[in-house]
């Protein structure tokens, strides 16, 4: 019986050797007598070459098998790039073992030498399921546990974050690549784990021939324009690439001389940009103003009344949320001159952001009056010239002009009444009116101006670069479009009820533009310290002074701090650091950043980081912001690497009684299993986060930290006394924060 | 033992013998990239909006896996990015998610085969018709509906088996596993493993069984005969949910059997499906359907619950000299307690349906002459007669005519009485194509004499390859109501540089006359009505 046991059991044993014992094919090579290939199927019967070089000839070069099933033939191939797939039985297979692939049948490729060797060709496949895809991403793991001290002093174990990334780079064509990637992260898409998908984060396909590129894409990004005011790109605080979150097309051509960048692209994301968008326009309800004289009650010509029911985020998701359907245009053509002179035109045009509807009452006489009804939207455009100058290598000056405007449009459905009163008193208007269908009329809210020239000077084989710059921004609003406000030294005026408008005081009446400008100026000097010191110390002092010059009767929300609506800057962005925080209201802001980059140890690459921000009114005063970052981290071993991060900031801000100084810091060890793959043990707020947008890690975590714990521009902008506490108690909670981190990363 | 030694030796020579084909595994799938720029619609707040991503604007993403790990065994995955259905589509992005699989096992011996699929979210019920094609009714195998989101949601197992003299046997069992969206009820089912017999029965839901069995005899396979037994079990509605009870069973064990046969004689073919529902419910007064000859009774009569169809097609009168005629007869009769809990059709109706056409001789003309009538059992006034002339013409250099004029009177009861609701459609169409261009010209006067639904439809087609690669396709179309005429224009250029990507521009709603036949499509005989609408579409597929 156990011999018979035995016997079954050697059968089987035998069976799963021949079943799985096998010597490993290889890619093409080159052997004696041409290129060798090889294919792996013990199951297969036929198994032949056939490429352009026997035209695709399915029984001309057959290939035979050895005793481990893989079967192989030597051609001899000319120079040249050689197409070829494998016929098994009757199916065409690509190359399993070879990377290359090309056509749009995604044939193998092997490019031959004029000696007959293999030229090494780009791996467009790097899985033998398909010739045509690569196939890539990243896992990361974060577990973060955090004391907490709010009810019971102990440590807590956050949800953890996992994050991961699948990306396939397909060659569809000879013409047209794809590429998408999918994401799973339970926690960012805020649902239970279970239920986490595998999300479709974006995609692209570009379409490429001779002197043209269209790149269709679907919140992929497509980089930022290099002119020096940033028209596309540049998004948000962190400056992220245009494309993410919206969706379109993008055209590149380089003939006849220019080149050419048309973008069109559509906010396909609910919500906007991950950012909430601001309202330009602030909501109230107003009347027009009357004066009394012998005669009677008369209206005050000029003087305007705005009822806004809702100026943001009615359209796709909620309050506060309002890039719907925007719509994007630029363009851009640019053509080089000469060898040292480049000049370009480019314009963009955004609509649709911010649906709302108005009521704007304005007085024409003193007995009439129009009214405007109805749905709007918003639209920017505006455009300029850009010029580069590089007399010489090491010289560069760039500049730019660029103007537009910020307008309101009427939808469909919006009414223009033109309204005579016939009688005026005090307490009311009754008038008689004639209605015309208003869709598609402009109000123009801002005109703006912006210009901006830099210049770059290199020397001393590089190790010294001089930068300078400025920027000048005008802009002119509409009254109608501010909060109004009574002028200094202004009569009493009286407020009267028009149709469902609210009796409100307060009015300014001499309907003249509201004008603000703002002058930027930038120098900085960048040194390499390679020649004194031996070793590349690297330095750099920024010098940034901005001048504000506001009109009186502008209205917190509208100053310049808040580029609310402003599109070279992305519509939506909140753009106020946490040093600008300390200034804002000042006519004066000066930040002054100077940094040293000081390897120590190169053989174990122990470096030292020392970075400053400053932010003052003027420079014989103490600045009001004083933050200073020092990073040091050195190798333990070529697995270990240590590194500290620590903060100082102090703050210096009468106005806000604000005196205090903070300290914070991120202490990790990172143990790295090779390039691709390392985890890390830290303690501390990490400086380190993954970014929403990109889903990359960017330094920014320390501002995200504090705007997230209302130190932020919205806190400002809306309740601007309520900001000191709210700073100091987020600067108290980064510096208390006691959190262990463990963070894994992997990349394939 | 000696089993275990017998399996252990054929599994040996079984990994030994070359398969008849190669293992191979193929990771393939298509990306889609769709651009759409609108001047009005639904939910757009400015004139000419550039839109993407939403339900009609749609970026696509699928991936498909196919193995064939050994000969006769295959296994396929397909996941595609979609939005979430329905309540839960709040995601700003869509998700890559499963969307249907299979795995078959298929083995051939001689002429005996065996095929079998595991199938999921798809539609794999097909089986050979049951009953013939009547012209009101025309709904072959099953119609499993509703389907979900318009796609299959099913899940099962359907083993087909071929023999000899045409022998089929086919059998699938399937459950309907998206009727119930288990989340509903998770308060139902605080802790229970996955394999819960409790869990099973507080949401279960329909299952579906067929049987089809079908032979050949006699020489030259003149005689068929078929059998179709299904069953159905059918649960009351989710919202009678207890964990008392579960799923209360509506009908228990519903189904029908059919037996069907094939005849050959004289070169035409004669078809007869008889059917009976069970078990059996007597419904209304249990008046039995009468067998009648046109409308007037035999005196038999026929179970109530039963289905009987005969057909032949096609027999031919007529010479070489004077040209054939051609007659395909059917006739029915579904009692009214015939009921098919899988599909369709109801019962309570008797009807006939002959169809002719005769080719004139030496002539490229070609007549038609339909003509049917369909009643109610419980009061043969009530029904439907149709009738369908046509005459179709070869012109020269590939012109092509067509003539037809469509009657369909439906007969209802009002409170004067008895009434006749007559359509009468005239209908023409032109057509030629050669090699580089298809034209088609489509006329309809819909609903003549009727001065409240009566219209014209006018469709225009022709697609011209520009070149082999450039595609250019017009749809005109228009639609003369009573009150209005309506338009449509969808024009598209279609760009197909290489098999593995196509483009496509195009302008104006495209369902609009999208049909194979233009002029009967239901966005065109209501109310479709032309908006402007430019749309830009690239798929690649690797």
């Amino acid at each position: 019986m156990r011999a018979r046991s035995f016997f079954s059991a050697l059968l089987l044993a035998v069976a799963t050797l021949v079943a799985t014992v096998s010597v490993s094919p290889a890619a093409p090579e080159k052997v004696s007598g041409g290129i060798r290939f090889t294919y792996k199927d013990a199951n297969a019967t036929k198994v032949a070459w056939a490429g352009a070089f026997n035209n695709w000839n399915a029984t001309a070069n057959p290939m035979t098998k050895d005793a481990n099933g893989v079967w192989s033939v030597v051609i001899e191939l000319p120079p040249g790039e050689q197409q070829y797939k494998f016929v098994v039985e009757s199916n065409w297979f690509a190359d399993p073992e070879n990377s290359a692939t090309a056509g749009d049948f995604g044939n193998s490729v092997v490019r031959v030498g004029p000696n007959g060797e293999l030229v090494k060709a780009a791996s467009t496949s790097n899985t033998a399921y398909s010739p045509k895809i690569l196939m890539g991403g990243r896992t990361i793991g974060l577990y973060q546990s955090t004391w907490s001290d709010v009810e019971y002093s102990r440590y807590e174990l956050q949800r953890p974050e996992l994050d991961m990334d699948l990306g396939f780079d397909i060659r569809v064509s000879d013409v047209l690549a794809a590429r998408f990637l999918l994401n799973v992260n339970p926690r960012r898409e805020d649902v239970q784990d279970y239920r986490s998908r595998l999300n479709f984060k974006r995609g692209s396909m570009t379409l490429t021939q001779p002197g043209l590129q269209v790149t269709f894409f679907d919140s992929d990004s497509l980089g930022t324009w290099d002119d020096p005011m940033r028209l596309v790109g540049d998004l948000g605080v962190y400056g992220h690439p245009f494309g993410f979150e919206r969706s379109g097309l993008r055209v590149k051509t380089n003939k006849y001389g220019f080149d050419t960048e048309v973008i069109y692209a559509d906010n396909s994301a609910p919500g906007g940009t991950s950012a909430p968008g601001f309202g330009t326009f602030v909501t109230g309800n107003r009347a027009l103003a009357l004066a009394a004289d012998g005669a009677g009650w008369r209206i005050l010509n000029g003087s305007s009344s705005k009822a806004s029911a809702t100026d943001i985020g009615d359209n796709h998701g909620s309050y506060g949320f309002g890039d719907g359907d925007k719509d994007i245009f630029a363009t851009r053509i640019r053509r080089r001159v000469n060898d040292k002179l480049s000049l370009g035109l480019l314009g963009r045009s955004d609509r649709g952001y911010h649906f709302g509807t108005l009521d704007l009452v304005q007085a024409t006489g003193d007995s009439t009056f129009t009214e405007l009804t109805g749905n709007n939207h918003q639209q920017w455009f505006g455009g300029g010239l850009e010029g580069r100058w590089s007399p010489r290598s090491n010289v560069t000056v760039e500049g730019e002009f660029l103007a537009g405007v910020h307008r309101l449009v009427m939808s469909d459905g919006a009414q223009l009444a033109t309204a005579k009163a016939t009688e005026i008193t005090e307490t009311g208007i009754t008038s008689t009116a004639t209605l015309t269908d208003a869709a598609g009329t402009h109000l123009q809210a801002d005109q703006s101006k912006r210009f901006a020239l830099r210049g770059t000077w290199t020397f001393a084989q590089g190790d010294v670069a001089l930068r300078a710059g400025v920027e000048r921004q005008h802009h002119d609003y509409a009254p109608w479009t501010q909060e109004p406000v009574t002028p200094a030294g202004a009569p009493a005026v009286y407020h009267q009820r028009v149709l469902n408008v609210d009796y409100q005081r307060g009015d300014y009446a001499d309907g003249s533009d509201l004008q603000n400008r703002m002058t930027e100026w930038n120098v900085a000097w960048d040194r390499n310290w390679r020649y004194y010191l031996g070793r590349p110390v690297k330095t750099t002092l920024a010098l940034t002074w901005t001048n504000f010059r506001y009109d009186a009767r502008t209205s917190w929300e509208h100053q310049l701090w808040f580029p609310n609506g402003n599109f070279w800057l992305e519509s939506g962005q909140h753009v106020v650091s946490t040093g600008r925080l300390t200034l804002l209201g000042e006519q004066q802001a000066i930040e002054i950043r100077p940094s040293i980059e000081y390897p120590i140890r190169r053989s174990n690459a122990m470096t030292l980081v020392l970075a400053g921000n400053y932010a003052t009114t003027r420079l014989d005063k103490k600045p009001r912001f004083a933050e200073t970052i020092m990073r040091f981290g050195f190798d333990r071993s070529s697995a270990i690497r240590l590194q500290t991060d620590w903060r100082w900031v102090k703050y210096d801000v009468p106005s806000l009684a604000l005196s205090n100084g903070y300290l914070s810091q991120f202490t990790e060890a990172i143990y790295r299993f090779g390039g691709d793959a390392s985890v890390s043990l830290g303690f501390g707020v990490d400086p380190w986060v993954l970014d929403r947008n990109t889903n990359e890690y960017g330094y920014i975590g320390r501002e995200m930290f504090l705007e997230d714990l209302n130190a932020n521009g919205w806190i400002a902008e809306s309740n601007w006394f309520s900001l000191a506490p709210q700073l100091s108690a987020a600067e108290k909670r980064l510096q208390n924060t006691k959190r262990i981190q463990l963070k894994a990363i992997v990349r394939f | 033992m000696k089993l275990r030694r017998a399996i252990a030796l054929f599994q040996l020579l079984a990994l030994l013998a070359p398969a008849a084909a190669g293992a191979a595994t193929k990771l393939e799938g298509e990306y889609q990239v769709m651009l759409e720029l609108r001047k009005t619609g639904f939910n757009r707040n400015f004139r000419w909006d550039w839109n993407s991503n939403e339900y009609d604007t749609y970026n696509n993403a699928q991936l498909r896996l196919f193995t064939t790990p050994r000969a006769g065994v295959e296994s396929f995955v397909k996941f595609e990015a979609a939005y979430r259905p329905n309540s839960e589509n709040d995601g700003a992005r869509p998700e890559f998610k499963y969307r249907e699989m299979h795995v078959r096992f298929r083995k051939q011996l001689g002429k005996r085969e065996w095929d079998n699929y595991l199938f999921s979210r798809q539609d794999r019920f097909w089986s050979e018709p049951y009953q013939v094609q009547i012209f009101d009714n025309g709904q072959h195998g099953f119609r499993l509906d509703p389907l979900l989101y318009g796609r299959g949601d099913w899940q099962g197992v359907r083993s087909e088996f071929k023999g000899e003299h045409g022998f089929n046997m086919t059998l699938i069992a399937a459950d309907r596993s998206n009727q119930v969206d288990p989340g509903n009820y998770s308060y139902l089912l605080p802790m229970t493993p996955l394999d819960s017999l409790n869990d099973a029965h507080a949401l279960r839901t329909d299952d579906l069984y067929v049987l089809r069995l079908r032979r050949d005899f006699l020489k030259e396979a003149r005689l068929k005969l078929g059998f179709l037994l299904t069953r159905s079990e059918n649960w009351s509605s989710a919202d009678s949910v207890s964990t008392q009870t579960g799923r209360e069973p509506k009908v228990p064990g519903r189904g029908i059997w059919a037996l069907d046969g094939h005849v050959r004689l004289f070169g035409s073919d004669m078809n007869f499906v008889y059917a009976e529902a069970y078990p059996h419910f007597t419904l209304g007064n249990g008046v039995r359907s009468e067998l009648t000859v046109g409308k007037r009774s035999t005196g038999l009569q026929m179970p109530d619950a039963a289905l009987f169809e005969g057909e032949i097609r096609s027999f031919r009168l007529g010479s070489s000299r004077t040209g054939y005629v051609n007659v395909v007869p059917i006739w029915w009769s579904r009692g009214q307690s015939w009921y098919n809990p899988s599909g369709a059709p109801s019962g309570n109706e008797t009807g006939f349906l002959v169809q002719s056409y005769y080719l004139l001789p030496e002539r490229a003309v070609t007549l038609t002459h339909n003509f049917g009538w369909t009643s109610n059992d419980l009061d043969r006034k009530l029904g439907t007669r149709y009738r369908y002339d046509e005459m179709y013409v070869e012109f020269v250099n590939g012109f092509t005519g067509k003539l037809a004029y469509r009657s369909i009177d439906n007969y209802g009861y009002t409170f004067a009485g008895l009434r006749r609701y007559p359509h009468n459609d005239l209908i023409t169409e032109v057509q030629v194509e050669s090699g580089l261009a298809w034209l088609r010209v489509q006329a309809k006067l819909a609903d003549i004499g009727n001065p409240q639904l009566s219209k014209q439809v006018f469709v225009v087609e022709q697609s011209i390859n520009v070149t082999p690669k450039v595609k250019f396709f017009n749809r005109f179309a228009f639609g003369n109501d009573p009150d209005k005429l309506r338009k449509s224009i969808f024009t598209q250029l279609k760009y197909n540089p290489s098999g593995s990507m196509d483009m496509f521009l195009q302008y104006g709603p495209d369902y609009i006359g999208g049909g194979s036949f233009p002029v009967d499509e239901g966005s065109l005989n209501g109310g479709g009505d032309q908006f402007d609408q430019f749309k830009f579409i690239l798929k690649g597929y690797f």
